[in-house]
């Protein structure tokens, strides 16, 4: 299920920030790869300094990205077997133990994530200098925007118990 | 003792509806504790954020986007076009346009959910006005949408061929002839249940002008796959640039040929496709740190040796493999099974000589089929969406298409000539 109708103001207001980030990157780049190509084709030279640009927007999109997927319930699961296996009581002890465990694995990536970039920032990338820290702060960042809309999440399936927690899954979006 | 351990964990989280990307970190992070291996948690999440570093993961993004573009459009309704004009005429001429369809669109989007849904929400209603059983062709459009990820460009043999450091144009060129094979046998079940039920005996005409004028209108979707394939091919890109080629190309022909895609919907689709993309590259990390701890520990020694306990044969070896995936398709889909699987099955694979362009064939085919396959189809669900019949009742008209698909599936397996050929051809 997407939450973000559900969400208050803030969250909202965060939630488009990250959608508008996405696109902008994704943007950025589509044009980024398409003219170093376009470059090295016809003109016979490329721009070095864009590997690294690239680099940094996969890896900011990709955990940020993950935070957007979050507000949409839209990582993939297989929700099938506990639909059909447990009642609707059941389904709701495990969805509040199986949130629970989530928010403690993304408060030990946020932790680990700050000191590896911590202790990175002072390597610089080849090209632009650029601190390599500032990379790797992509995944903690992402995962504490997770972790925000992670526990509204959770504290809305904690106030609504007639929805089963199955059913706010959807795994859809990301098939291929 | 740790393989068994890890492959308990990763089914219990996952069959208790533990997203995919947790469970999997759950699974890596879990023994560490328990058998008290004493790697430290940092090394293990640096490996998440390397597992999504490298440069060549911007393909998956950007083909993602192309997809998409194309999809949206009425690039599906011209594809149908052609393909009735092409395929008309024969028994369960019907059923074949929407395999045809299928094929060529596959060939567009790399998609199977894509190609599944624009073809289905088309050709399901038709097929069913001309006499067709409803669950047949709903059963036959989730069945040819899976040839979209084993014709080229497809998106699993893109990332299989990222992690496991397989040239992507040999994967690109193996799984040319799969997927004509598992076209070929699907119409052939067509043509048996347009001839047997007489619902569709044939006999339709296309006139000449018909077929080069539906042709004309889809050449310019049509001329996406050549564009990355033949760069990729030639050496003039790289399979990054080849999809911002399609990214780009696509944008012309949606928006200036066809006009059917406004540039006010760019944003949208560039935060639908990068949301999508992050779902995949964040299960990807998350096999990273898997794979890393995997072989630390020397599991694809072990599994090696346990194979070999039973027989020293690469055939089963790849029946194993067959075995494994079809199951783990039943519940999971494409790519999260094969970068679950590729760090165990690739050095196992070399190490009974199998080739792992082969290899990544034979994956990306098995879980094609688990994505038709109940209880966890992703194509079956669109279909069952589309259609308004129950996934089971579709799956038990579906007897045929399984059929011909295990046949692909051991013509693919077990004769490497079937994949291989393309690329010895062409290397």
């Amino acid at each position: 299920m997407d939450y973000r109708d559900r969400y208050p103001a803030v969250l909202r207001w965060l939630s488009h920030l990250v959608d508008f980030c996405l696109a902008l990157g994704g943007f950025a780049i589509i044009i980024l790869v398409f003219c170093n190509a376009s470059l090295r084709g016809f003109a016979g030279f490329d721009l070095a300094w864009s590997l690294e640009v690239t680099s940094f927007l996969l890896l900011w999109s990709t955990f940020i990205g993950c935070a957007a997927a979050a507000a949409r319930g839209a990582h993939m699961r297989v929700t099938e077997i506990v639909e059909n296996l447990f009642p609707v009581a059941g389904q709701r002890v495990l969805a509040i133990a199986i949130d629970l465990i989530i928010a403690t694995l993304l408060i030990c990536l946020i932790y680990q994530g700050y000191k590896i970039s911590v202790h990175t920032w002072a390597q610089k990338t080849t090209v632009l200098y650029w601190p390599v820290g500032l990379l790797y702060a992509s995944m903690p960042t992402g995962m504490a925007l997770t972790l925000i809309f992670h526990l509204y999440n959770m504290a809305f399936d904690f106030r609504n118990p007639v929805v089963p927690h199955a059913a706010h899954s959807d795994g859809g979006e990301a098939s291929l | 003792m740790i393989l068994l351990f890890l492959v308990a964990v990763f089914l219990t989280t996952v069959f208790l509806g533990v997203p995919l990307v947790w469970a999997i970190l759950i699974t890596a992070v879990l023994p560490i504790f328990v058998f008290d291996l004493g790697y430290p948690l940092q090394a293990l999440f640096l490996n998440f954020i390397g597992g999504v570093e490298p440069n060549h993961f911007l393909a998956i993004p950007l083909f993602i986007v192309a997809g998409e573009m194309m999809s949206r459009g009425g690039v599906g309704l011209r594809i149908i076009g052609f393909a009735r004009a092409a395929f008309g005429f024969m028994a369960g001429g019907l059923g074949m346009v929407v395999v045809g369809a299928s094929m060529i669109f596959g060939g567009i989007s790399g998609s199977a959910i894509a190609d599944s849904a624009a073809i289905g929400s088309v050709m399901i209603k038709n097929m069913s006005r001309e006499g067709y059983n409803t669950a047949f062709a709903a059963g036959l459009v989730a069945a040819a949408g899976t040839i979209g990820i084993i014709i080229p460009p497809s998106i699993p043999m893109l990332i299989y061929g990222f992690v496991g450091n397989v040239s992507v144009a040999d994967l690109f060129l193996a799984g040319m002839i799969p997927g004509i094979v598992f076209g070929t046998l699907f119409m052939a079940v067509c043509y048996y249940v347009g001839k047997s039920t007489n619902c569709d005996p044939g006999g339709r005409t296309t006139t000449f002008k018909e077929l080069t004028s539906s042709f004309i209108g889809t050449a310019p979707a049509l001329f996406m796959p050549v564009l990355i394939l033949g760069g990729i091919f030639t050496g003039w890109v790289t399979p990054t640039e080849s999809a911002a080629l399609a990214v780009v190309y696509g944008l012309f022909v949606t928006t200036v040929v066809y006009r059917d895609f406004k540039l006010r919907d760019l944003p949208r689709l560039l935060i639908d496709s990068f949301v999508t993309s992050a779902v995949v590259m964040v299960v990807i990390g998350a096999t990273t740190v898997l794979g890393w701890l995997i072989t630390l520990e020397q599991m694809p020694q072990i599994l090696v040796s346990f194979v070999q306990d039973f027989s020293s044969s690469p055939w089963m070896f790849l029946l194993l493999v067959n075995i494994v995936l079809l199951i783990l398709g039943l519940v999971l889909d494409p790519v999260p099974a094969i970068l679950l699987t590729a760090p165990l099955f690739l050095p196992t694979a070399q190490a009974f000589g199998v080739d792992p362009v082969h290899l990544g064939v034979i994956m990306t085919c098995n879980v094609a089929v688990g994505l038709f396959t109940p209880p966890v189809g992703a194509t079956l669900y669109v279909a069952s969406r589309i259609s308004g019949v129950g996934v089971l009742s579709i799956a038990r008209k579906m007897a045929l298409l399984y059929g011909a698909a295990i046949v692909a599936l051991i013509a693919v397996t077990y004769i490497p000539a079937v994949s291989m050929s393309m690329v010895h051809l062409f290397r």
